[in-house]
Protein backbone atom coordinates (compact mmCIF):
# COMPACT_ATOMS: atom_id res chain seq x y z
CA UNK A 1 0.00 0.00 0.00
CA UNK A 2 1.53 3.29 -1.16
CA UNK A 3 0.58 6.89 -0.64
CA UNK A 4 2.33 9.95 -2.46
CA UNK A 5 0.94 13.56 -2.99
CA UNK A 6 2.79 16.37 -4.17
CA UNK A 7 2.33 19.96 -3.53
CA UNK A 8 3.23 23.50 -4.93
CA UNK A 9 3.63 27.09 -3.65
CA UNK A 10 4.96 30.04 -5.54
CA UNK A 11 6.92 32.22 -3.31
CA UNK A 12 9.59 33.15 -5.87
CA UNK A 13 9.42 35.41 -9.05
CA UNK A 14 8.66 33.17 -12.22
CA UNK A 15 12.67 33.50 -13.42
CA UNK A 16 13.91 32.05 -10.49
CA UNK A 17 15.84 28.77 -11.10
CA UNK A 18 18.00 27.26 -8.27
CA UNK A 19 21.85 25.93 -9.67
CA UNK A 20 21.30 21.98 -10.73
CA UNK A 21 23.21 20.36 -7.53
CA UNK A 22 24.20 17.17 -9.05
CA UNK A 23 26.48 16.26 -5.47
CA UNK A 24 24.63 14.09 -2.73
CA UNK A 25 25.46 15.42 0.48
CA UNK A 26 24.60 14.65 4.09
CA UNK A 27 23.78 18.28 4.48
CA UNK A 28 20.75 18.21 2.57
CA UNK A 29 20.35 14.60 1.71
CA UNK A 30 18.80 13.45 4.66
CA UNK A 31 19.04 9.34 5.51
CA UNK A 32 17.69 7.74 8.78
CA UNK A 33 17.34 4.01 9.54
CA UNK A 34 15.59 3.88 13.02
CA UNK A 35 13.52 1.26 15.15
CA UNK A 36 11.07 4.14 16.36
CA UNK A 37 7.64 5.12 14.55
CA UNK A 38 8.23 7.72 11.44
CA UNK A 39 6.32 10.55 10.54
CA UNK A 40 5.77 11.84 6.80
CA UNK A 41 4.98 15.69 8.18
CA UNK A 42 9.05 15.65 9.96
CA UNK A 43 10.23 13.94 7.45
CA UNK A 44 8.76 16.68 4.53
CA UNK A 45 9.83 19.53 6.73
CA UNK A 46 13.19 18.75 6.28
CA UNK A 47 12.97 18.99 2.45
CA UNK A 48 10.82 21.69 2.62
CA UNK A 49 13.18 25.27 1.43
CA UNK A 50 11.80 28.88 0.22
CA UNK A 51 13.34 28.40 -3.01
CA UNK A 52 11.49 24.70 -3.12
CA UNK A 53 8.26 25.03 -5.71
CA UNK A 54 7.05 21.47 -4.87
CA UNK A 55 7.73 18.53 -2.30
CA UNK A 56 6.66 14.90 -3.85
CA UNK A 57 6.55 11.96 -1.05
CA UNK A 58 6.05 8.66 -0.75
CA UNK A 59 5.02 6.63 2.19
CA UNK A 60 5.11 2.85 2.11
CA UNK A 61 2.91 0.97 4.58
CA UNK A 62 3.14 -2.74 5.88
CA UNK A 63 -0.14 -4.40 4.26
CA UNK A 64 -2.40 -6.71 6.17
CA UNK A 65 -2.98 -9.93 3.96
CA UNK A 66 -0.36 -12.07 1.62
CA UNK A 67 -2.29 -14.29 -0.23
CA UNK A 68 -5.16 -14.38 1.68
CA UNK A 69 -3.46 -14.98 5.17
CA UNK A 70 -3.64 -12.31 7.95
CA UNK A 71 -0.40 -10.82 8.55
CA UNK A 72 0.17 -9.99 12.35
CA UNK A 73 3.16 -7.93 11.96
CA UNK A 74 6.97 -7.18 10.11
CA UNK A 75 10.45 -7.04 11.35
CA UNK A 76 12.95 -5.45 9.22
CA UNK A 77 16.53 -5.81 9.39
CA UNK A 78 19.06 -3.49 7.76
CA UNK A 79 23.00 -3.85 6.48
CA UNK A 80 23.22 -0.12 7.78
CA UNK A 81 26.71 1.21 6.87
CA UNK A 82 26.36 -0.42 3.40
CA UNK A 83 22.47 0.68 3.45
CA UNK A 84 23.73 4.33 4.09
CA UNK A 85 26.43 4.34 1.03
CA UNK A 86 24.06 2.60 -1.21
CA UNK A 87 21.64 4.84 -0.39
CA UNK A 88 23.63 7.72 -1.05
CA UNK A 89 24.77 6.16 -4.85
CA UNK A 90 20.83 6.28 -5.42
CA UNK A 91 20.65 9.95 -4.75
CA UNK A 92 23.93 10.85 -6.30
CA UNK A 93 22.17 9.58 -9.62
CA UNK A 94 19.00 10.75 -8.85
CA UNK A 95 20.82 14.40 -8.63
CA UNK A 96 22.30 13.39 -11.96
CA UNK A 97 19.19 13.10 -13.28
CA UNK A 98 16.39 15.42 -12.01
CA UNK A 99 16.98 18.55 -10.36
CA UNK A 100 16.61 18.53 -6.63
CA UNK A 101 17.14 20.55 -3.85
CA UNK A 102 17.00 18.49 -1.05
CA UNK A 103 16.37 14.70 -0.60
CA UNK A 104 15.20 12.81 2.76
CA UNK A 105 14.93 8.97 3.53
CA UNK A 106 13.68 6.68 6.45
CA UNK A 107 13.39 3.40 6.78
CA UNK A 108 12.44 2.05 9.75
CA UNK A 109 13.81 -1.62 11.24
CA UNK A 110 12.41 -3.79 13.89
CA UNK A 111 8.91 -5.02 14.57
CA UNK A 112 6.38 -2.70 12.38
CA UNK A 113 2.78 -3.01 13.13
CA UNK A 114 0.01 -3.57 10.43
CA UNK A 115 -0.57 -0.45 8.81
CA UNK A 116 2.51 1.21 9.66
CA UNK A 117 4.92 3.24 8.01
CA UNK A 118 7.78 1.22 7.19
CA UNK A 119 9.67 3.87 4.55
CA UNK A 120 9.22 7.50 3.56
CA UNK A 121 10.86 9.40 0.98
CA UNK A 122 10.80 12.82 0.23
CA UNK A 123 12.72 15.02 -2.36
CA UNK A 124 12.10 19.26 -2.77
CA UNK A 125 12.66 20.97 -6.18
CA UNK A 126 12.18 24.33 -7.91
CA UNK A 127 9.34 22.80 -10.76
CA UNK A 128 7.50 19.43 -9.52
CA UNK A 129 7.99 17.07 -12.05
CA UNK A 130 11.71 16.64 -10.64
CA UNK A 131 10.56 15.70 -7.39
CA UNK A 132 8.12 13.19 -8.59
CA UNK A 133 10.32 11.25 -11.03
CA UNK A 134 13.39 11.73 -8.62
CA UNK A 135 11.01 9.98 -6.05
CA UNK A 136 9.86 7.45 -8.30
CA UNK A 137 13.56 6.70 -9.03
CA UNK A 138 14.28 6.48 -5.76
CA UNK A 139 12.19 4.22 -3.91
CA UNK A 140 12.02 2.01 -7.14
CA UNK A 141 16.08 2.13 -7.16
CA UNK A 142 15.88 1.28 -2.63
CA UNK A 143 13.80 -1.63 -3.67
CA UNK A 144 16.25 -3.32 -5.68
CA UNK A 145 19.55 -2.84 -4.42
CA UNK A 146 19.07 -1.51 -0.85
CA UNK A 147 20.15 -4.13 1.91
CA UNK A 148 17.74 -4.08 3.81
CA UNK A 149 15.26 -7.26 4.83
CA UNK A 150 11.39 -7.96 6.31
CA UNK A 151 10.14 -11.25 7.39
CA UNK A 152 6.41 -11.48 7.32
CA UNK A 153 4.58 -13.36 10.07
CA UNK A 154 1.39 -14.70 9.45
CA UNK A 155 -1.90 -15.57 11.73
CA UNK A 156 -1.04 -19.24 11.68
CA UNK A 157 2.06 -19.18 13.04
CA UNK A 158 4.29 -19.01 10.31
CA UNK A 159 6.85 -16.36 8.75
CA UNK A 160 8.90 -15.73 5.66
CA UNK A 161 11.70 -13.74 4.36
CA UNK A 162 10.35 -11.36 1.82
CA UNK A 163 11.85 -10.32 -1.78
CA UNK A 164 11.36 -7.64 -3.83
CA UNK A 165 10.04 -8.41 -7.11
CA UNK A 166 11.86 -7.28 -9.82
CA UNK A 167 11.69 -3.61 -10.94
CA UNK A 168 13.11 -2.35 -13.71
CA UNK A 169 15.34 0.61 -13.18
CA UNK A 170 15.70 1.96 -16.97
CA UNK A 171 12.34 2.94 -17.16
CA UNK A 172 13.70 6.48 -14.85
CA UNK A 173 15.53 8.43 -18.15
CA UNK B 1 47.15 -16.59 7.89
CA UNK B 2 43.58 -13.88 6.54
CA UNK B 3 40.75 -13.29 8.94
CA UNK B 4 37.68 -11.70 7.58
CA UNK B 5 34.53 -10.54 9.09
CA UNK B 6 31.38 -12.39 7.68
CA UNK B 7 28.00 -11.36 8.21
CA UNK B 8 24.95 -12.93 8.05
CA UNK B 9 21.69 -11.29 6.82
CA UNK B 10 17.88 -12.72 7.18
CA UNK B 11 17.63 -15.99 5.47
CA UNK B 12 21.48 -16.66 5.44
CA UNK B 13 21.93 -15.92 9.09
CA UNK B 14 18.48 -18.54 9.57
CA UNK B 15 20.91 -20.86 8.14
CA UNK B 16 24.22 -19.75 10.16
CA UNK B 17 22.84 -20.95 13.39
CA UNK B 18 21.43 -17.97 13.59
CA UNK B 19 24.99 -16.17 13.93
CA UNK B 20 24.96 -12.20 13.06
CA UNK B 21 28.46 -12.49 12.22
CA UNK B 22 31.87 -14.44 12.77
CA UNK B 23 35.55 -14.39 12.00
CA UNK B 24 36.39 -16.67 9.65
CA UNK B 25 40.00 -17.34 8.95
CA UNK B 26 41.78 -18.80 5.82
CA UNK B 27 44.40 -21.08 5.12
CA UNK B 28 45.27 -19.62 1.77
CA UNK B 29 49.09 -18.40 2.08
CA UNK B 30 48.93 -15.96 -0.87
CA UNK B 31 46.09 -14.48 -1.89
CA UNK B 32 42.67 -16.24 -1.33
CA UNK B 33 39.72 -14.78 -2.80
CA UNK B 34 35.86 -14.32 -2.41
CA UNK B 35 34.97 -17.87 -3.39
CA UNK B 36 37.59 -19.30 -0.67
CA UNK B 37 35.18 -17.75 1.80
CA UNK B 38 32.21 -18.84 -0.06
CA UNK B 39 33.65 -22.32 0.17
CA UNK B 40 34.63 -21.49 3.82
CA UNK B 41 31.76 -21.09 5.26
CA UNK B 42 29.45 -23.26 3.13
CA UNK B 43 32.00 -25.70 5.01
CA UNK B 44 30.91 -24.69 8.05
CA UNK B 45 27.36 -24.37 7.47
CA UNK B 46 26.06 -26.57 4.95
CA UNK B 47 22.94 -25.23 5.09
CA UNK B 48 23.82 -22.50 3.48
CA UNK B 49 24.62 -23.49 0.12
CA UNK B 50 20.63 -23.03 -0.66
CA UNK B 51 20.73 -19.41 0.13
CA UNK B 52 23.78 -18.56 -1.32
CA UNK B 53 22.13 -19.55 -4.44
CA UNK B 54 20.17 -16.27 -5.12
CA UNK B 55 22.42 -14.51 -2.55
CA UNK B 56 24.63 -11.45 -3.26
CA UNK B 57 28.07 -10.77 -1.52
CA UNK B 58 29.70 -7.62 -0.32
CA UNK B 59 33.64 -6.34 0.22
CA UNK B 60 33.95 -3.76 2.87
CA UNK B 61 30.30 -2.74 1.82
CA UNK B 62 30.02 -2.79 -1.72
CA UNK B 63 28.20 -4.63 -3.77
CA UNK B 64 30.32 -7.68 -5.63
CA UNK B 65 28.87 -9.02 -9.14
CA UNK B 66 28.21 -12.86 -8.14
CA UNK B 67 30.24 -14.11 -11.76
CA UNK B 68 33.32 -12.54 -10.93
CA UNK B 69 34.40 -13.75 -7.16
CA UNK B 70 37.42 -15.64 -8.09
CA UNK B 71 38.83 -12.30 -9.11
CA UNK B 72 38.22 -10.50 -5.74
CA UNK B 73 40.97 -10.83 -3.73
CA UNK B 74 40.35 -10.67 0.35
CA UNK B 75 42.29 -9.01 2.83
CA UNK B 76 43.13 -9.02 6.69
CA UNK B 77 40.50 -7.20 8.38
CA UNK B 78 38.10 -7.45 5.46
CA UNK B 79 34.01 -7.10 5.95
CA UNK B 80 32.67 -9.91 3.67
CA UNK B 81 28.40 -9.93 3.51
CA UNK B 82 25.78 -12.32 2.28
CA UNK B 83 23.13 -10.50 0.88
CA UNK B 84 19.83 -12.65 0.41
CA UNK B 85 17.31 -10.33 -1.92
CA UNK B 86 16.84 -7.66 -0.78
CA UNK B 87 12.87 -6.75 0.21
CA UNK B 88 13.47 -3.27 1.77
CA UNK B 89 10.77 -0.67 1.12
Amino acid sequence: MAHSHSCCNHQHPPDYVPEHNKEASEAYDHFLISAEPLSLEAACSLVKSDAAGAVSSFEGTTRNTFNGKRVLRLEYEAYEPMAKKEWYGIVQEARSKYHLLSTVMHHRVGEVPVGKTSVIIAASSAHRADAINAVHFMIDSLKVRLPIWKKELLDDGSAMWKQNEHIDISVHK
Amino acid sequence: MVSVKVLYFASARDAAKNLEYETVTLSEDTGPRMTSVVDAITRRHPGLAAVLQTAAFSHNQVYCSGDDLEDIQVKDGDEIGIIPPVSGG
